[in-house]
C-alpha cells in the first residue's frame, strides 16, 4: 500500500498537473503544504481524486471530505484516520 | 457555476414550487458526467431517475406523477391497515422499559413496511441503503457504484416478485422506494427526536427530512427582489417551517401545487397514529444518542438511541 501522502500527491498531479503551478508538487513531496484551493480543482478533478483513494484503500468518501480540507496535508491526515477506522 | 438562491418567505417558495417558470434540477447531469468520465457503471441510476417525476419536467412530470399517484391509490388499504392495525404495537415495542435503537427497531421498519404495501412486494432496505441518495450532489464514487447496484437489486426483486410487470411499471415501484425511503425516514426519525424532546407542540411532524427542495429557473427571474439570470438555481428551505411560529401550518413541508408530495396522505395519517400512542404511554423517554447522518440532501439521523423508564 502507498505512502497516503504519495497516493494524494500523485492523484493531485494527475487530475490537475498540467494546470498547476510548477514546483507545487515537487513543494508537496519536499515537506511544504499547500492550501488545496491553490490547486483550483473543479469538480471532476475532485472526484477524480476521490476515486483513486477509495479505491485505493476501500474507504467511501464524498466530495465533501475534500472540500472541508484547508491543505493537501490536511487532507492526507483525514484519510489517515479514516484508513485506521476502516 | 450557476448561481444558487436560498428562499425563505413563503411567498417566494409558493411561486417557485407552483409555477412553470422553475424547474426540476438536472439530477441525472451529473451522475452521467461521472460515470462517462470516470468510467463506472451508472445505468440503473439513470434508468431509475427517468420514472421519478421530481426528476422529470413539463409533460414527462405531470404524465410521472399521475402513475405515482396511481400506484399510492393501489396500496393505500394495506397502507392504511398497517398504519392502524401494526403501528400502535410498534410504538409500544419501542416505548418499554431500558434502550432501544429508534432507526432500527421503529423507523426503518414501518417505513420498508408502507414501501412494501405501496410496491407490492417485501421491501428490505437496510439503515444504510442508498436508493434515496441520487439526488445527491456530494456523493463520492464508491457510494454511487453501490447506489447502481442496490438499485439493480431492487429491480431484480421487483420483476422476480411481479413477473407480470412492464419495465417502465417496475421503474415507477423502484421511483416510489427512492421517493419515499429517506424523505419518511428522515421526517419520522427528526419528529420523534423532536416528539421525545418535548418539542412537537401540535399533531403535526415538527422535523421534515427534506431540509429544502432545489429548482432552477427556466429564463430570467425576479427572486427576492432581484433580477437573476436564467438557469439561477432556487433553494426553497423547507426546514423553516419547523420555527414554533408555523405550528398549525407545517403542510407546507410536503410542497406546493404540482409538486406537492403525493405521500403527504399516508405520512400525516403515520405521525398522527404515532403521536397519539406515544403521548398516551406513561414511558417517561431521554435521548441518549442522536447524530444526523452526513448527507446534502436529506435530515436524517444515523444515531438515535433513547432509554425508556416507566412512572
Amino acid at each position: 500500500m502507498p505512502d497516503i501522502l504519495s497516493l494524494i500527491i500523485s492523484a493531485l498531479e494527475e487530475a490537475r498537473g498540467a494546470e498547476t503551478p510548477q514546483g507545487v508538487f515537487s513543494d508537496l513531496r519536499t515537506g511544504t503544504d499547500v492550501a488545496l484551493v491553490d490547486l483550483d480543482m473543479d469538480s471532476l478533478s475532485r472526484f477524480e481524486v476521490i476515486m483513486r483513494i477509495e479505491e485505493e484503500y476501500d474507504i467511501e468518501l464524498d466530495e465533501d471530505d475534500l472540500l472541508d480540507q484547508k491543505t493537501v496535508y490536511g487532507f492526507a491526515a483525514f484519510i489517515a484516520a479514516r484508513v485506521a477506522k476502516a | 457555476m450557476p448561481v444558487q438562491i436560498d428562499l425563505f418567505t413563503q411567498e417566494e417558495i409558493a411561486k417557485v414550487l407552483g409555477t412553470k417558470d422553475f424547474v426540476p434540477v438536472d439530477y441525472e447531469a451529473r451522475h452521467r458526467m461521472l460515470g462517462g468520465h470516470l468510467d463506472f457503471d451508472v445505468s440503473d441510476i439513470l434508468a431509475a431517475i427517468r420514472h421519478v417525476p421530481l426528476c422529470a419536467r413539463a409533460q414527462a412530470h405531470t404524465a410521472s406523477r399521475k402513475r405515482i399517484a396511481k400506484l399510492i391509490a393501489q396500496g393505500t388499504s394495506d397502507m392504511v391497515s398497517f398504519v392502524r392495525e401494526d403501528v400502535p404495537a410498534m410504538v409500544s415495542d419501542l416505548l418499554l422499559p431500558g434502550g432501544h435503537d429508534v432507526m432500527a427497531e421503529f423507523v426503518d421498519p414501518c417505513v420498508n413496511k408502507l414501501m412494501s404495501a405501496s410496491v407490492g412486494v417485501p421491501i428490505d432496505l437496510g439503515h444504510d441503503t442508498l436508493v434515496s441518495r441520487l439526488f445527491s450532489q456530494a456523493m463520492g464514487i464508491s457510494k454511487r457504484r453501490r447506489m447502481n447496484a442496490e438499485l439493480a437489486e431492487l429491480r431484480r426483486v421487483i420483476a422476480h416478485h411481479l413477473p407480470h410487470l412492464s419495465e417502465s411499471e417496475v421503474g415507477d415501484r423502484i421511483a416510489l422506494c427512492i421517493l419515499g425511503t429517506d424523505a419518511l425516514r428522515g421526517t419520522l426519525g427528526c419528529s420523534l427526536k423532536a416528539l421525545f424532546e418535548g418539542a412537537a407542540d401540535t399533531t403535526e411532524y415538527p422535523r421534515t427530512g427534506v431540509p429544502y427542495v432545489d429548482r432552477e429557473a427556466l429564463s430570467s427571474c425576479l427572486v427576492n427582489g432581484r433580477r437573476q439570470p436564467a438557469h439561477t438555481v432556487v433553494r426553497a428551505r423547507l426546514d423553516q417551517f419547523e420555527r414554533p411560529e408555523f405550528a398549525g401550518e407545517r403542510n407546507r413541508f410536503f410542497g406546493y401545487s404540482a409538486h406537492v408530495c403525493l405521500g403527504r396522505k399516508i405520512a400525516v395519517d403515520l405521525w398522527q397514529q404515532v403521536h397519539h400512542c406515544a403521548t398516551r404511554s406513561l414511558a417517561n423517554v431521554t435521548v441518549t444518542k442522536y447524530r444526523l447522518r452526513r448527507d446534502d440532501v436529506f435530515n436524517i439521523p444515523e444515531k438515535f438511541e433513547i432509554e425508556v423508564a416507566h412512572a
